[in-house]
């Protein structure tokens, strides 16, 4: 959840997604779930000589799994407070197994 | 589709003819119930075989429910009591639209009668034709194919009429479709198939016209067709062309269609699928319909057409009556479709209200606790964090939450305050906040409880394992040597404590390893983390009306964690842990050493006691030598001769920021005898001169002088400190000679060593040093110590840093640095020189 | 600075591998991943799929090209920059802490 709940925070902000097929596109970001789906909206994509078939596509959806990297506005980003949420959820899982431990 | 009607219909007249009984008679619909008895019944006396009319599945087609039979206006049956002259509204939504119908059409004329036993009943019926030509299907059929669409859209919505209006609608409108103006013409038919069958299509019941269609597949495997001459199909055009005759709108329009030739009329692929896309179906659905259609050569489609001639009815058009009963069946058909459909909801409806009410609602309730309680952390903070604080963050600054108008899953707050108010949906609005306020209960209620990962529920066998998302079920049996290890890791900590005598901490304790230092600092995080989290839930101040008691046990309950957890975090910073020099750094230098670290003592302040950050700072100045922020800033000391590299200095400033201000915090109000002994500690523990050349070190001590001086002039009363006293100012003052004293003759070594950078113009070497050495705190340093110096102290301090001093002020006064530098250098100067009651301004620059 | 390691075998063990990974929160990191692709940058947030976010990142794609002619492979090296970086974690091979070369 910790992805999904840093996306949120990203929203309407301009990202870069790059996907495994290297294709880039650039767009705001409208919503993101829990897959980390994405939706982008009045995208551009980065080199459109490459694919010009995307010109006239405006917005997208984004299936989480073919992305390879999403590029962010690191003004938009507050790292220590990302660092923090990711200990957070690194602690989790360990609670989680001590739960279990004593479950048997 | 109008070619399987052809063929549907086309076979009628030759079954009678041939005496395998009556083609279907208008009872084959009248009960929707025993369709298939009817259907064994019809097969049986037409010798057919039972594939072709196959109502099976037509009933899996209507079962299946492509979607399309939605589209069908199921409303407007409340004007169906006017229509029919009956009483609906005893049958309630169970009307059986069908047998009305079909009362209504005996009290008329049933189409037997009507077509083929009285064939002179059509007579008025014709007339009554003629008197509306311009109303119903006849209109939409008549224009030529380049109207197609607009033909099967009005086809389509007045099928959907169709219905309300009733069966005189049907009458009335049916007959006037059949004018043998389009029939008769050989060239059109194609037009009127697709956009008629599109239209039907659309309504759903592809299957039994394909099937019906199949006989056309094989025209002459049915054996019965008789090859047609010339001259019958000549006869019949004379024969359709005569029939127009009665009809003069119908013939106009079969001439411009003949005017217009077969070519024009054939439909291409793309405007077939046009034309299905306008009635928004899409085109692959239709795909199998469209090449049958598209296949038949137009050869076999006149063949047909020439099928249909009557044998012998009189005026009748057998057309005319085919069209009729395509009319009626496909009504039929809707209305079989119809009635399926409602009563599939009426089993469906049966079938969940059959265990209504043996739940109570408490029942609900408890399962859903339970569920709940599995599920939800009741803690936003738990699974959303980062969008919590940020949300929060932002919010404090002022700003609008990100995306607040464009709602994530759950955010409740941000909600309330978003776009929902502006809609005035208030009534929604308070079912959501009752739903949330209810969630928030079972939340809370979920919360006081421990989780369970086990239910044992009453007059269960067994107990049941429940598994979330965060706790999933066990795969692997790992044994838990983080708890053992942790707890045998506790006990040697334990002693390391404020009670426990120091001697027996085993030196070995210090780490220097790298991993081991991040380690530490991780762990020091997630206890800073679960301080912080504490804090969040602290139990707010105020207490409930009647619940004072209960609040003060949960806030004393919040006090009791809060100190442990502080003294948890206090045990992990290891403060009180003796220092080896022989093995190295003490384990909290060795945190300061990662920046991480150093971000995080601001955060560890927060929670710390003056007597805590006392500690710090005294651990600090103690062990100022093996800080590596002192190391590194001392680059032209014997250890270090390298140039001090771009990493150090920003590890200098971060120092800077995030380490030194909770001390400064402390020194602002500590009294003087504390900084006595800090100025005391950092001389006796350090090489002074080797310390000073830090930034750091510097920094501190300025905060100690000038902390001190105000002491000492009396500052202190305003904190509520009481005066100094005569032996607290003498203590620092020996202090104080002791720094002058080891200081003295070294003042210009605190100045920052000249960054050189390759090439020998030293002009620009000069200018870049002014650009990149900020030696501020070395001037308030010197303004510092010369505020508490004597006389004589202030002269030889004077003497030594002179050059200095003329140095700078000759290069801001000259023309080689921007004015904004040179404003700056005489600002530091001026900090030094305003200490001694000088200025700039009196020093006389040197041409 | 003596190796004291064996000496204390509980503080600072590593119990699970994404705990290396913690450690290195905050610190620079060199990531592998598919596609010869390696990221150097600094470790702001990962989870267990390790998808990753990563600042001030040095990209380095290593590409192959065969010259058609000689059949020669030419190894060509190309570089990218970017301030923030998330990165799916079905991707990445490995996450270390950066070689002190």
């Amino acid at each position: 959840m910790l992805f999904y709940s840093f996306f949120k925070t990203l929203v309407d902000q301009t990202v870069t997604i790059e996907l495994k097929n290297d294709l880039a596109i650039t767009g705001t970001l409208v919503s993101v779930d829990q897959f980390l789906n994405i939706k982008l909206d009045n995208i551009k994509v980065v080199d459109e000589a490459r694919y010009p078939h995307m010109i006239t596509v405006k917005n997208c959806f984004i299936r989480g799994s073919v992305v390879r990297y999403v590029q962010l506005p690191s003004q938009a980003v507050d790292t220590a407070l990302l660092q923090d949420a990711a200990r957070r959820e690194a602690a989790q899982p360990s609670t989680v197994q001590q739960a279990n431990v004593r479950v048997k | 589709m109008g070619d399987s009607f052809f063929g549907f219909n086309t076979t009628l007249p030759r079954d009678r003819e041939r005496g395998h009984g009556e083609g279907f008679d208008d009872n084959f619909f009248s009960g929707p119930g025993d369709v298939n008895s009817k259907i064994s019944d019809y097969a049986a006396r037409a010798g057919e075989d039972l594939e072709i009319y196959d109502f099976n599945g037509l009933r899996q087609d209507l079962e299946e429910d492509d979607g399309l039979g939605d589209q069908l206006v199921e409303a407007n049956d409340d004007l169906n009591d006017i229509t029919f002259d009956v009483e609906v509204s005893k049958d309630g939504p169970d009307f059986d639209f069908v047998s009305n119908t079909e009362d209504f059409n005996n009290s008329r004329i049933s189409e037997n009668e009507a077509f083929f036993v009285k064939p002179k009943r059509t007579e008025p019926q014709q007339q009554f034709r003629q008197a509306q030509p311009q109303s119903g299907f006849g209109n939409y059929w008549a224009p030529p194919g380049n109207n197609y669409e607009d033909n099967s859209m009005n086809f389509q919505s007045s099928l959907h009429r169709a219905p309300a209006a009733g069966g005189r609608g049907m009458d009335d409108n049916s007959p006037s479709m059949v004018p043998g103006s389009i029939w008769g013409d050989f060239s059109s038919p194609r037009v009127q198939d697709q956009s008629y069958a599109a239209a039907i299509h659309s309504q759903g019941n592809k299957q039994p016209y394909l099937n019906q269609q199949q006989p056309y597949g094989q025209p002459t495997g049915a054996g019965h067709q008789r090859p047609k001459t010339f001259e019958e199909i000549e006869a019949e055009l004379h024969r359709t062309a005569g029939y127009h005759g009665q009809m003069p709108m119908g013939d106009a329009q079969a001439a411009m269609m003949a005017n217009q030739g077969p070519g024009k009329k054939m439909l291409t692929m793309a405007e077939v699928e046009a034309a299905l896309l306008a009635q928004g179906v899409p085109p692959g659905a239709n795909g199998q319909f469209q090449q049958q259609s598209m296949q038949q050569p137009p050869q076999q489609q006149q063949q047909q057409q020439q099928q249909q001639p009557p044998y012998g009815y009189g005026n009748v058009d057998p057309a005319q009556m085919m069209a009729l009963r395509q009319q009626q069946e496909l009504m039929e058909q809707m209305s079989v479709e119809k009635e399926l459909k409602r009563r599939e909801q009426l089993r469906q409806m049966a079938e969940k209200s059959r265990y209504d009410k043996l739940m109570t609602t408490r029942d609900k309730d408890f399962i859903n606790r339970i569920q709940l309680q599995q599920l939800a952390s009741g803690d936003p903070f738990a699974d959303d964090f980062y969008y919590q604080v940020f949300s929060a963050i932002r919010q404090r600054a002022g700003l609008p939450p990100p995306g607040a108008n464009k709602d994530p899953m759950m955010e409740v707050k941000n909600k309330d305050a978003g776009d929902r108010n502006k809609r005035g949906n208030r009534r929604e609005e308070n079912a959501v906040h009752k739903m949330q306020q209810q969630l928030q209960r079972i939340v809370n209620d979920a919360k006081r409880r421990p989780k369970q990962s086990q239910l044992s529920l009453e007059g269960a066998l067994g107990k049941i394992t429940s598994h979330t998302v965060r706790n999933p079920r066990q795969l692997l049996q790992v044994s838990d040597r983080k708890a053992s290890t942790q707890s045998a890791q506790d006990s040697p900590e334990l002693s390391s404590g404020d009670n426990a005598p120091k001697v027996s901490t085993p030196p070995r304790k210090i780490v220097n390893d790298r991993k081991k230092v991040l380690r530490l600092v991780e762990d020091l995080y997630m206890s800073v983390l679960n301080l912080e989290q504490l804090r969040r839930d602290a139990p707010s101040p105020v207490a409930r009306a009647g619940f004072e008691k209960e609040h003060q046990e949960s806030i004393d309950r919040w006090n009791e964690d809060y100190a442990e957890a502080i003294n948890k975090m206090w045990t992990e910073l290891r403060i009180d842990q003796a220092t080896d020099y022989t093995q190295g750094h003490h384990p909290f230098l060795s945190i300061l050493s990662v920046p991480k670290g150093k971000k995080l003592i601001p955060r560890i302040a927060r929670h710390c006691s003056p007597e805590k950050i006392y500690a710090i700072l005294k651990l600090i100045v103690t062990n100022f030598d093996t800080l590596k922020v002192c190391q590194m800033a001392t680059t032209n000391s014997p250890t270090h001769k390298d140039q001090p590299d771009f990493i150090s200095l920003e590890d200098v400033e971060l120092f800077m920021n995030t380490v030194v201000p909770p001390l400064l915090a402390y020194v602002a109000e500590a009294p003087l005898s504390t900084l006595s002994e800090l100025l005391r500690l950092m001389m006796l523990r350090n090489d002074v001169l080797y310390v000073v050349k830090s930034k750091v070190a510097l920094s501190l001590l300025t905060m100690f002088l000038s902390r001190a001086e105000i002491l000492k002039q009396g500052g202190g009363t305003l904190q509520g400190l009481p005066p100094c006293s005569p032996e607290e100012i003498a203590e620092w003052e020996t202090a104080y000679q002791q720094l002058y004293e080891r200081l003295n003759e070294h003042f210009l070594s605190l100045f920052p060593p000249p960054v050189i950078l390759p090439g020998d113009n030293q002009a620009i070497n000069a200018v870049h040093l002014a650009n990149n050495a900020d030696d501020t705190y070395v001037w308030q340093f010197l303004a510092a110590i010369a505020v508490g110096a004597s006389m004589e102290q202030q002269h030889s301090l004077v003497t030594e840093v002179r050059d200095r001093v003329m140095e700078d002020i000759v290069m801001a006064s000259s023309n080689r640095l921007p004015e904004e530098q040179a404003a700056h250098k005489i600002a530091n100067v001026n900090l030094f020189l305003h200490a001694l009651g000088l200025d700039a301004s009196q020093v006389t620059v040197p041409v | 600075m003596a190796d004291i390691n064996a000496t204390i075998p509980d503080s600072g063990a590593v119990e699970e591998p994404i705990d290396l990974v913690r450690l290195s929160l905050d610190e620079r990191i060199y990531v592998k991943l598919r596609g010869d692709r390696e990221l150097r940058g600094v470790l702001h947030a990962f989870d267990g799929h390790m998808n990753l976010v990563l600042g001030e990142v040095e990209e380095t794609i290593t590409l192959v090209d065969v010259n058609e002619d000689t059949n020669e492979e030419v190894i060509r090296i190309v570089k990218r920059n970017s301030d923030m970086l998330f990165v799916r974690g079905d991707g990445v091979i490995l996450v270390s802490p950066p070689s002190r070369a």
